[in-house]
C-alpha cells in the first residue's frame, strides 16, 4: 500500500473516531501514532509524540491561554462580567439580539488584547454565556456567537496568525497587523447584521427585554466601570508599551483577583472550584494542540498535503480562479485541520504561485487568516466550537454548529467583499508605510 | 536508501536553501543516487527548536538540523564556540572548529555530525544609539542564551529572555530596549521597522548550528557510501552554511538601509575595545562553571579555539 | 466501586488544585516581573524558564482530573442519536483509545526522563533540570491512563454516574 493510500485511510479513521465521540486531541494523536508507525516505525512514532508534547507544553506563546482563562473565571465569580452584561442589557437589551451583539463587541475588544482566537472564545465565553443564559437566549445561538466572535482574535492585531504568516513569507508583521484592522471591523459589522437578521427571523432565539429608564442605565453603567477599567488597562497597557500580552494577562488576573477579594466574593470553596476549572480548560486546549501536532507529521509524510496543492496548481485556470481555488482549499482543509498546522503546510507551497499571479502578499495574508477563521468554526474540527462547547457541556455540538451557519455565511460574504474591494485591507498599510 | 531530513525553518530560509537542499543534492551526486535525501522543512516532521537533536537521536528523521543553544539536549563543548570576541566571520569559525573537531566529538556520541557552523557575529539592535557599555547601563536587552545573558550583564544591561517571535512587538512597545542578535535575524524578524539603530563590529558572540544524522541510519550505510557522503558534508557542508549566512547577512544590511528607518553604526576600534574590556572575566567565570558541572576541561577547548 | 470512584475523584481533584495554586504563583511571578522592571529596572532572571517548566507541570498535574471527568473536547453529533447501550459501547471505545494514548505517552516520557537525567538535559538560562519535568509528564499521563481504565470499569458495571462530571454549576456561577 502506498503512503498516500495510508494517509487517506488515516483521514477516514480520524473522521470515524471523531464521529464516535473520541476526544479530539486523543483521536488525532492516535491516528498520528498509528500512521507514523506504519510509514516508519514505532520508535519514531512514540518519539514524535513525546517531543511534540514537550515542545508544546513549554511553548511560551501558549502560556497566555491559562492566564486569560483564569482571568475570565475570576471576573465571573466576582460578578464583574455580570455587571458588564447588566450594562449592555440596560443599553441594548430591549433590542432583539442585543446581548449577542454586545458579545460580538466584547469579542472585538478582547481581540485587540489576545493574539489567539481560542483564548478570545474561551475568555469571552466564560463571561458571556452564563449571562446570555440568564436572559433566556437560545444556548446554541449564544455559543455560536461567542465561537464566531472569538475568531476575530487572529484578524484584529495582535495576531499569532499574522506573525506566523509573516515569518513564512518574509512579509512585514507591522503591515499585516495594520491590514487586519479594517477587515476585522468589517467582519464585526457583518456579525452584528447576522445577529439582527437571525433575531428578527426567529425572535425566540434572542428575546428582547424591557426598555430601562435612564437612571437604571446610569447605575448599571457605573457598576460595570471596574470591568471596563481592567479591560482598558490591560489592552491599553499593551498598546502604550507598558507590558507584553502575557504580562497584561497576568496583571489582568491580579486586578480581577483584587476586585474579587475586595467584593468578598471569593470563598475557599469557589476559589478551589475556579482554579480546578481553569486548569481543566487549559488541559483541554493543550491536548488538542498536541494531538494536531502528532497528526501533522503523519500527513506530511504520507504526501497527502503536498498532493492537494500540486493538483490545484496543475489545473489550467486564470489568476482570479486560481486564487479562489486556493482559498477554497484553505476553507475545505480547514474543516478538519488545525489552523496553524495548515498555515505551515500550505502557505509555503501556495505563496510562490500567489506571487507569480501578481496578488499582493499582504492582501493574500488577510484572506488566508479569514480562511483560517472559518476553519475554526466549521465541523467536524472547529476548535473554537469545541472550546465553547466545553463551557456549555449540556448543549449538543449539533446545535452550536447549526447556530454557526449564518456566521460562516457572513465570513464568506466578508471574504467576497475583500476580493471585490482589496482596498479594505490595503488602504491602512498604504497610508502608514509609504 | 532514502533518508529524511527534518528542520523547522521555512522553505525560503537560507538554511533550507543553502544547507538542507544543498546536502540533498551533493549527497545524491556523490553517491551516484545510492543515497537520496527527502527534506521536510517548516517543522513538518516536528515543530519547534527544543527537541530537534532528540529527533535525530530517536530516528524521527534520519537527519535533523538545529540551534545548539535552543536545544534541550546539552552540547556543552560546542557551546564554547559561542563565547564572545572569538570570530569575525562565520568562515573563520568553521575553519577553527573543524581543525579541532576531535575536541567536540564527545558531545555527539549518539549521532553522526554532518555539519557544525555559526551564523554571523551578533549585532545590537536598539531603540537608541550607543557607543560604549556605559550607554547600555540599565537597559533591558533580549539575549537568547546563557552566554548572551552573561555578555549583557558584563556590559551593565539587564538581560531579558523572550521568544524571538515576540521581539517585534516588544521592541515596538518599549518592553525591551534592544536585542543581541545576528544581523540576518534582525531582517528575518523585520526589526528594522521598529528599531532606530543597529550596532555592528561589537565583540559579541556567534550562534552555533548543527546538522546530525541518526547513528543507526549512518551505520546502515556501506563504507563506500559513508566515505562519499563525508566528502560533501563535515567541513564542506559547514562552509556552505557559513556562506549562506554571509549572503543573508549582506541582504539584511541592504534591507535595513532600504527601510530608511534604522541607522547601521559600525563601532570604531577604540569603541570596540571598550566593549571588549569587561569580557575576559565573564569568559573565565563561564569556563570555570562548565568545567565544574560537566567534568571536562573547558579551558583546554577555549585555548584551542581562541588562538 | 463507590469507594474506588471516590478515591480516584479525590486524588485527581487534589492534584488539579495543586496545579491551580502553581498556576496562580506563575501569574504572580509574571506580575512581579513587570513591577521589578518599572520600579527597580531589573527582571527575574530566567523568568521564562520558570514559566515554561511551571506551565508544563500544571498541564500534566491536571491531566488526570480533566480526563477522569470527561473534560476533553469531543464531537457528540452522532453520539446523541444512539441508544443508551450503544452510547456505553462508544464511550468505552473512546476511553480505551484515550487511555492507550496516555499510556503510551507515560511509557515514552518515563524513558525520556531517564535519558534526560543521563545526558543532563536542562533549561538554557537557569539550568533547571528537565528530568523531573519528564517525570511529571509521565506521572500525569500514567494517572490519566489509570483514570481511563477506571472509567472503563465503572462503565462496564454501569456505574459511570459516580464520576463527578463537568456539570453546569462548575462553569462559573
Ligand atoms: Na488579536
Ligand atoms: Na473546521
Amino acid at each position: 500500500m502506498s503512503a498516500f493510500t495510508i494517509g487517506l485511510i488515516g483521514i477516514a479513521v480520524l473522521f470515524a473516531l471523531l464521529a464516535l465521540r473520541t476526544p479530539v486531541g486523543f483521536a488525532m494523536a492516535a491516528v498520528g501514532l498509528a500512521g507514523i508507525t506504519i510509514l516508519q516505525n514505532e520508535r519514531a512514532a512514540l518519539a514524535t509524540f513525546s517531543t511534540e508534547t514537550f515542545e508544546l507544553a513549554l511553548k511560551l506563546d501558549l502560556i497566555i491561554i491559562p492566564f486569560f482563562v483564569l482571568m475570565g473565571n475570576l471576573a465571573g465569580v466576582s460578578g464583574l462580567s455580570r455587571n458588564l452584561y447588566d450594562a449592555a442589557y440596560a443599553w441594548i437589551g430591549h433590542r432583539r439580539g442585543g446581548l449577542a451583539s454586545a458579545t460580538i463587541l466584547g469579542c472585538t475588544g478582547f481581540s485587540a488584547l489576545s493574539g489567539s482566537s481560542v483564548a478570545s472564545a474561551v475568555t469571552m465565553g466564560q463571561v458571556a454565556l452564563p449571562e446570555m443564559r440568564r436572559y433566556k437566549y437560545d444556548e446554541g445561538f449564544s455559543a455560536a456567537s461567542v465561537a464566531a466572535g472569538g475568531t476575530l482574535g487572529i484578524l484584529i492585531p495582535p495576531s499569532t496568525g499574522f506573525v506566523l504568516y509573516a515569518l513564512l513569507t518574509e512579509q512585514s508583521i507591522g503591515q499585516l497587523f495594520v491590514a487586519g484592522i479594517l477587515p476585522g471591523i468589517l467582519l464585526m459589522g457583518l456579525f452584528l447584521v447576522t445577529i439582527a437578521i437571525v433575531a428578527s427571523l426567529r425572535p425566540s432565539v434572542a428575546p428582547s427585554g424591557e426598555r430601562l429608564t435612564s437612571q437604571e442605565r446610569r447605575s448599571a453603567t457605573l457598576k460595570a466601570l471596574p470591568f471596563l477599567l481592567v479591560v482598558v488597562g490591560t489592552v491599553g497597557g499593551i498598546y502604550a508599551g507598558i507590558f507584553t500580552p502575557m504580562e497584561s494577562a497576568a496583571i489582568g488576573v491580579v486586578a480581577t483577583l483584587a476586585i474579587a477579594l475586595w467584593r468578598r466574593s471569593l470563598t475557599p470553596s469557589n476559589f478551589s472550584r475556579i482554579v480546578r476549572q481553569t486548569v481543566s480548560t487549559t488541559v483541554m486546549c493543550y491536548t488538542i494542540i498536541i494531538g494536531a501536532n502528532v497528526l501533522n507529521p503523519f500527513l506530511a509524510r504520507s504526501g497527502l498535503t503536498s498532493w492537494v496543492s500540486e493538483t490545484v496548481l496543475s489545473l489550467p485556470m486564470g489568476a482570479t480562479a486560481t486564487l479562489l481555488l486556493i482559498l477554497l482549499v484553505f476553507v475545505l482543509l480547514g474543516t478538519f485541520m488545525e489552523g496553524f498546522a495548515m498555515l505551515v503546510l500550505l502557505v509555503p507551497i501556495f505563496f510562490p504561485v500567489i506571487m507569480a499571479l501578481g496578488v499582493d502578499p499582504i492582501f493574500f495574508g488577510v484572506l488566508v487568516v479569514i480562511a483560517l477563521e472559518i476553519g475554526l468554526i466549521t465541523p467536524p474540527v472547529g476548535i473554537n466550537v469545541f472550546v465553547v462547547k466545553a463551557l456549555v457541556p449540556h448543549v449538543a455540538s449539533t446545535r452550536i454548529f447549526l447556530g454557526i451557519l449564518p456566521f460562516v455565511v457572513a465570513m464568506l460574504i466578508g471574504m467576497g467583499l475583500l476580493l471585490l474591494f482589496p482596498q479594505i485591507a490595503l488602504f491602512l498599510p498604504s497610508t502608514m508605510f509609504r | 536508501a532514502e533518508w529524511t531530513y527534518a528542520h523547522y525553518n521555512q522553505p525560503t530560509h537560507e538554511l533550507h536553501l543553502g544547507v538542507a537542499l544543498e546536502m540533498a543534492q551533493d549527497v545524491e551526486e556523490a553517491t551516484d543516487g545510492e543515497l537520496t535525501i527527502r527534506v521536510f522543512p517548516s517543522g513538518e516532521l516536528g515543530a519547534g527548536p527544543a527537541q530537534q537533536y532528540t529527533r535525530a537521536l530517536d530516528g524521527i528523521a534520519d537527519v535533523t538540523q538545529g540551534l545548539v543553544a535552543s536545544d534541550t539536549f546539552p552540547l556543552p563543548r560546542t557551546m564554547l564556540m559561542e563565547l564572545p570576541n572569538l570570530f569575525d566571520t562565520p568562515q573563520e569559525a568553521v575553519d577553527v572548529l573543524w581543525e579541532n573537531i576531535e575536541l567536540f566529538e564527545p558531545d555527539f556520541q549518539g549521532t553522526k555530525v554532518m555539519a557544525l557552523f555559526p551564523n554571523n557575529p551578533a549585532a545590537l539592535v536598539l531603540n537608541r544609539p550607543v557607543s560604549s557599555p556605559a550607554d547600555l547601563e540599565g537597559l533591558n536587552i533580549r539575549a537568547s542564551s546563557a552566554i548572551g545573558a552573561g555578555i549583557m550583564e558584563a556590559w551593565g544591561a539587564t538581560p531579558v529572555t523572550m521568544p524571538a517571535g515576540d521581539l517585534y512587538n516588544a521592541l515596538q512597545t518599549g518592553v525591551i530596549d534592544g536585542a543581541l542578535i545576528g544581523i540576518d535575524g534582525i531582517n528575518a524578524y523585520r526589526l528594522q521597522e521598529v528599531a532606530s539603530h543597529v550596532i555592528t563590529n561589537i565583540p559579541g558572540n556567534i550562534t552555533m548550528f548543527y546538522v546530525v544524522a541518526n547513528r543507526d541510519s549512518w551505520d546502515g550505510l556501506s563504507e563506500d557510501v559513508q566515505a562519499e557522503v563525508l566528502e560533501v558534508t563535515e567541513h564542506a557542508l559547514s562552509m556552505k552554511g557559513a556562506d549562506a549566512f554571509t549572503v543573508s547577512g549582506e541582504e539584511a544590511i541592504e534591507a535595513i538601509n532600504a527601510s530608511g528607518n534604522t541607522e547601521i553604526v559600525e563601532l570604531t576600534a577604540e569603541q570596540r575595545a571598550l566593549f571588549a574590556e569587561p569580557l575576559p572575566a565573564m569568559v573565565e567565570n563561564y569556563l570555570d562553571q562548565v568545567s565544574a558541572a560537566e567534568g571536562f576541561d573547558a579551558q583546554e577547548i577555549y585555548t584551542a579555539i581562541s588562538q | 466501586m463507590v469507594r474506588f470512584a471516590s478515591v480516584l475523584s479525590a486524588l485527581n481533584a487534589a492534584l488539579a488544585l495543586l496545579a491551580g495554586f502553581l498556576l496562580v504563583s506563575l501569574v504572580g511571578l509574571t506580575a512581579v516581573n513587570v513591577i521589578l522592571r518599572y520600579f527597580f529596572s531589573s527582571a527575574v532572571f530566567g523568568a521564562f524558564d520558570l514559566l515554561q517548566a511551571g506551565v508544563a507541570t500544571v498541564i500534566f498535574l491536571a491531566m488526570p482530573y480533566c480526563t477522569w471527568r470527561d473534560g476533553h473536547v469531543a464531537v457528540d453529533i452522532a453520539y446523541n442519536l444512539f441508544s443508551k447501550i450503544v452510547q456505553r459501547c462508544v464511550l468505552a471505545m473512546s476511553d480505551l483509545i484515550s487511555g492507550t494514548v496516555l499510556g503510551l505517552l507515560a511509557y515514552r516520557s518515563a524513558t525520556a526522563m531517564v535519558s534526560a537525567f543521563n545526558y543532563g538535559e536542562r533549561s538554557s538560562l537557569l539550568g533547571i533540570p528537565f528530568a523531573p519535568l519528564w517525570g511529571f509528564i509521565a506521572f500525569g499521563a500514567a494517572l490519566g491512563a489509570v483514570s481511563c481504565a477506571g472509567r472503563l470499569l465503572l462503565n462496564a458495571t454501569n456505574n459511570l454516574h459516580l464520576v463527578p462530571g463537568t456539570s453546569e454549576e462548575e462553569i462559573v456561577q
